[in-house]
Parts: structure tokens; sequence; C-alpha cells
């Protein structure tokens, strides 16, 4: 059992407080992702448990056993770096037998372990070569090996793609999620970009200024945001914003119309800020529709095409609507919101509203 | 719409060529010609071959001042690497005032080199000098340079040190701060101890650095000539003299530039052979490793 613990952890540089107090659990084998704007310190805490970082206060612990006061090696984790961190002097083989050869392992050992990661990292062919000899991605591989060969309790990633182009961080995420779940080792995950966050998590826990901001699986995270951070970080484009107040079985939107939502009317009626992804708001022929606006840019991936619009309000709203649609800038279109995908948020808190 | 380069396409290529043509090669080929005469303050010339060449190599003078150069300067490099090496280490590592620290590391190296080492000479006076009383009230005896070869030429060490630390901290301070920082915690994740950590990722990283620094610092050491000419003068009997001073002697005391020429090229030719190990090893730790 490799579970992770942290209860009021705090860590400050100076007289900057990064992390106030935070607590989270990670459990044996789960993969967790902390995902957060940079400067939210998702990687400060991510060398707290490294060890890279000192504790100022609270506890780590890592199976049971406290590690605060523990060197890194002790704590019987491995590490993926940003850069790499690749040795640029040893080769590859070397790179991996590292840890091992300090840990005075015997000959048969080391090899047998490099030839386990080299075979699970297809990397057997390049054992003999420099860093520098190798592309990112087989860096990037070469670097997780590393990891491997020490049969570590806790894999721990500080954003490892981010130096990828687009293409191979997309075969890369596929590949370490992939080695997990061969692995099946506790790995902490950080991250900024929201899609590595939700494609490759089974918790996500989302950051910011040094607190949690929520935690959950990627699904209940984007359907049931906690706040409006939260609500916006996830998705792309954006989640829409809009203030509104209840008005029946619905929100008006003062000039903009109003939207209908069965069922869903907020106990009290105060000023809230209505939330819908551009995903749940349909096109329709401006006639007769609640909510009517002006095209102002249309742009086609093929698969969807994403329209800014412009409200009465002079309000921009995003639609993604899927395939090639109709419509070009200039054009007016009628917006049907999707009731089951409306979030209601207090406008001062911020906080979710139980719609 | 190939056409021959013509003379002022030459001409517009080549400033740096002349200048070096100038200011280089054609001074050490005249050196070289004068190498081969007999002359009086390089005037009246008469061919003599390489007789200046058997001169020198069969002058007992030349073959001590020779063995005095390969020792002192093997001495100075070494142990200025050495301590260059602990101080940019500690450097790199953080230390606390660091800007007054530095500007005391770089400080021998904006002093004037004769200041500096009539300044030694002054502190080491063996009647009135602040540091040779200090040495002489620890117990260590009376350290009479003056009198003992051994004792001037590891003074002479001494203070060529102090005057080229700078230099060479420098050189390798610049080099410690290009290893990626990550490098030494994903060692320390790894399990590598301070120690392991400085032989097995910073030394073979820095090993280019090294190597550029040795073979500069090599051939500065080598010309080496005010520390020795301000201390001893080349004395007693000539016993502490240097390649450089036994050129300057005879050039300039006995008026004899053909012997000097001489020297002067044997000096070249020796910095060549003794930086060339290091010239060789880098160039073969860039094409490699």
């Amino acid at each position: 059992m490799t579970d992770v613990r942290l209860s009021g952890v705090r860590k400050r540089f100076g007289r900057v407080e990064v992390i106030p107090s935070l607590d989270l659990e990670i459990e044996d084998g789960e993969f967790v992702v902390l995902v957060g704007p940079s400067g939210c310190g998702k990687s400060t805490l991510l060398r707290m448990i490294a060890g890279l970082e000192e504790i100022d206060a609270g506890e780590l612990s890592i199976a049971g056993r406290r590690v605060n006061d523990l060197s890194p090696k002790e704590r019987n984790i491995a590490m993926v770096f940003q850069s790499y961190a690749l040795y640029p002097h040893m080769t590859v083989r070397d790179n991996m037998a590292f840890s091992l050869r300090l840990a005075k392992a015997e000959k048969a050992v080391v090899d047998e372990q490099i030839g386990r990661a080299s075979g699970i990292l297809g990397l057997a062919p390049l054992l003999d070569r420099l860093p520098r000899q190798l592309s990112g991605g087989q860096r990037q591989r070469v670097a997780m090996g590393r990891a491997i060969v020490r049969d570590p309790a806790v894999f721990l990633f500080d954003e490892p793609l981010s130096n990828l182009d687009a293409k191979l961080r997309v075969q890369m995420r596929a590949e370490i999620r992939g080695l997990h779940d061969r692995l099946k080792a506790t790995t902490i995950y950080v991250t900024h970009d929201q899609v590595e966050a939700m494609t490759m998590a089974d918790k996500i826990v989302v950051m910011r200024e040094g607190r949690i901001e929520q935690v959950g699986r990627p699904m209940d995270l984007y359907a049931r945001p906690a706040n409006l951070f939260v609500a916006t970080f996830l998705g792309s484009p954006e989640m829409n914003l809009l203030p509104a107040r209840p008005a029946g079985s619905g929100f008006d939107l003062g000039a903009d119309g109003r939207v209908a939502a069965p069922g869903a009317a907020a106990a009290a009626a105060q000023d809230l800020t209505l939330g819908v992804r551009p995903h749940q708001i349909a096109l329709r022929p401006p006639e007769g529709a609640d909510v009517t606006a002006a095209i102002v840019l249309v742009e086609r991936t093929g698969a969807e095409t994403v329209l800014t619009c412009e409200l009465p309000s002079a309000r921009r709203i995003c639609v993604v609507a899927p395939g090639m649609a109709d419509g070009r800038a200039g054009d007016r279109v009628g917006l049907a919101f999707d009731p089951a995908g409306l979030h209601c948020f207090d406008t001062k808190t911020g906080q979710a509203l139980a719609a | 719409m190939h056409s021959r380069p013509r003379l002022t396409t030459w001409l517009y290529l080549s400033p740096l060529h002349l200048l070096l043509l100038a200011i280089l090669t054609a001074p050490s080929v005249y050196v070289f010609w004068l190498s081969l005469n007999e002359s009086s303050y390089g005037t009246g010339l008469t061919f003599v071959g390489l007789d200046n060449y058997r001169m020198v190599f069969s002058d007992p003078y030349f073959w001590r001042a020779a063995v005095n150069t390969f020792f002192v300067v093997n001495g100075v490099v070494y142990v200025e690497l050495v301590v260059a090496l602990a101080l940019a280490t500690q450097f790199a590592a953080g230390v606390p005032l660091r800007g007054a620290m530095f500007a005391c590391i770089l400080m021998p190296y904006a002093i004037s080199e004769v200041v500096a080492v009539l300044v030694w000479k002054m502190m080491m006076d063996p009647s009135v000098g602040a540091i040779a009383r200090t040495i002489e009230g620890m117990g260590f005896g009376m350290l009479n340079w003056s009198a003992s070869p051994t004792i001037g030429l590891t003074l002479v060490g001494v203070i060529n040190v102090w005057t080229h630390l700078p230099f060479t901290f420098l050189m390798l301070y610049a080099g410690l701060l290009a290893i990626d920082p990550s490098l030494y915690e994903a060692a320390q994740i790894d399990g590598a101890t301070r120690w392991q950590r400085f032989t097995r990722i910073t030394l073979p990283l820095l090993v280019p650095t090294i190597l550029i620094a040795l073979i500069f610092r090599l051939i500065f050491a080598f010309r080496m000539f005010s520390e020795v000419w301000l201390l001893t003068k080349g004395g007693p009997a000539r016993l502490s003299e240097v390649l450089a001073v036994y050129l300057y002697q005879h050039g300039f005391r006995y008026g004899d530039f053909g012997i000097a020429s001489a020297t002067g090229w044997l000096m070249v030719l020796g910095s060549l052979l003794l930086a060339s190990v290091f010239l060789f090893a880098m160039q073969r730790s860039m094409r490699g490793a």
C-alpha cells in the first residue's frame, strides 16, 4: 500500500507564503494530476513530496511512514523532470543504471532492471547512445526508464511533456498513462495543461495560489465545478459566464433575454452568474429565439465550428457547433442553452449554487 | 553566375589576415630570421645558421631556466586549478555576502602586476615584511628567498597563483553555472551524496572548461617574467632564472639578439608542446563524449 498523505503542509519562500496549509490524500495506485496556472504552487508541492524542498510545517507520509525529514532517496520515489535532466555525459544505459550503481547493486541486477525498463519503453536499440543523440520523445522515454529501474513506490512527474511538440505530446500522454496502467504505481503528475489533466488523471487536484480549489474525478469536475475558477479552468474553449437572476422556471439575462430551465429555479432571487459550456449551446434561427446574437468570428477546425457571438449587451459568448456549421461574421443567430448544462454560481463568492 | 574572385574581392575579405600578418606573422618570421643570425641588438646581421640554437642547447643556464620554468609552470597551474575549483564550487553553491566576496576574489586582476609583485616583495622582506615576520613568529624559520632558489621560486609561484586566480576562477565559475541545476536534483533523487554529485556530475561536465583554463594558464605561465625579475632578478647566481628571464638577460643585458630570438622560438615550441597534451584531449572530448 503506497498511499501519500499530506496534512497541514506549509511552505514559504522568505516572506512569500507559497502554500498556506494543504491537506491531500492520494490512494495506492492512483494517477493524480496537480493542475493550475503557473505560480499556483503545484511544482513546489511536488518538489516537497520529492524531498527537494523542505516542508516548513505539517506532515507528509508515504505508505504510512512520516518522511518529512528523509532524504529524497530514502523516500523511495522517482521523478521525471521537465528538462528530463538526463546526465549528458552518460549513455542511456549509464543514465538508467546510475541510481542502481550508487546503491551498489550487483551487475546482474542492474542488467536485468535495465533490460526490463528498456523493454517496456522500447529503448533497447538506444542503450549505447548519448542523450544529445536522441530526439525529444526518446529523451523523455529515457527519463521514464531511469525512474522505472528503481522500482519506486511513487512516481513524480513535473510537467514532463511541455518541451515536446503538440503531436508528440499527445502520443507521450497515452504512453505515460499506459505505463501507469501497466505498473500500477502511485503517480503524481504536475501540469498546467488542463487537457493533460482531463485525459490522464484518475483524480484531478485543481490548485490556485497554494490552495486546493477542488479535488475529484475529471468528469465530475467538468460536470460539477465547485466554483468559477474550476469552471473556467477546465474545458476548452472555456465556459461562458453571464450575469443572471432567477425568474420563474428559468433565468433573466436582462437585455440579453431569458433562459428557460424547467425545474431549476434557484432558491433565492439573488444575483448570480450563469455558466454554460460552449458545447451546450445550440444554434437556432433568430426568429422566436429567447436569446439572439450576432456572429463576430467563425473558426472551423473540420470536426467542429467555434463561433464567437456578440449579445445585445455587447457581451461575447462562445458557441461550439458540431461539424461545419453555416454562418459567417455579421449573421444573426438564435441561441438555445441546454437546460441540463447550466451552472449557477454566487457572483460574490464564486461558489457553485445547487441548481 | 560564377566569376573568378578578383584582387579587390580578396582585399575586401582580408583585413583580418592583413592585420594578423602585420602584428603576428611578420614579427615571428623576423624573430626566426634573427635567431639564424649573429647580431648586436639586432643590427649588423651575420648569418650563422643554427649556431645560436646549438649554443643555447649547450648552455647549462638555459637548462637550469628550462627546468625551473617546467616546475614552476606545472606547480602554479595545477595548484591554481584546485584552489579556483574549490572557490568556484563554493560560490556556485551560494555564499553569504556574495557581491563583496566576488569583488575580493577579482581584486588581484585589477592590480598592476608590477605593483602586486612589489607589494608581495615588501611583505615578504625577511627583516620587515609582515608575512615573513608572521611565518617566522610561528616558528617556521626565516624565509630567505633571496638566498635560496627553491624558496625564491616557490614565492614566485605563490605570487603568480595569487595574481591569476581570478582568471581561472571566472572560467570555472562560468562553467559551473552552465550546468543544469536539475541534474543535481535528479542525482539527489538517484541517491548520490554531495561528493558523488561532485565527482560524477560536476567534474565530468566541467572537463571542457578545465581544459581550456589549463591551456590558457599554461601559456600565460610559460611567459612568466615580472615576478622573477622583480624579486630575484634570476639570482642567486642565475639559479632562479626562468626562460623569459634568460631571454631578457641575453637580449638586453648582453645584446645578443640571436640567442634571445632562438630562446623565444624554443619557448613557443615548448609551450605548444605542453599545451598540446590538453588541446589533444579537448579535441577528443569534443568529438567523442
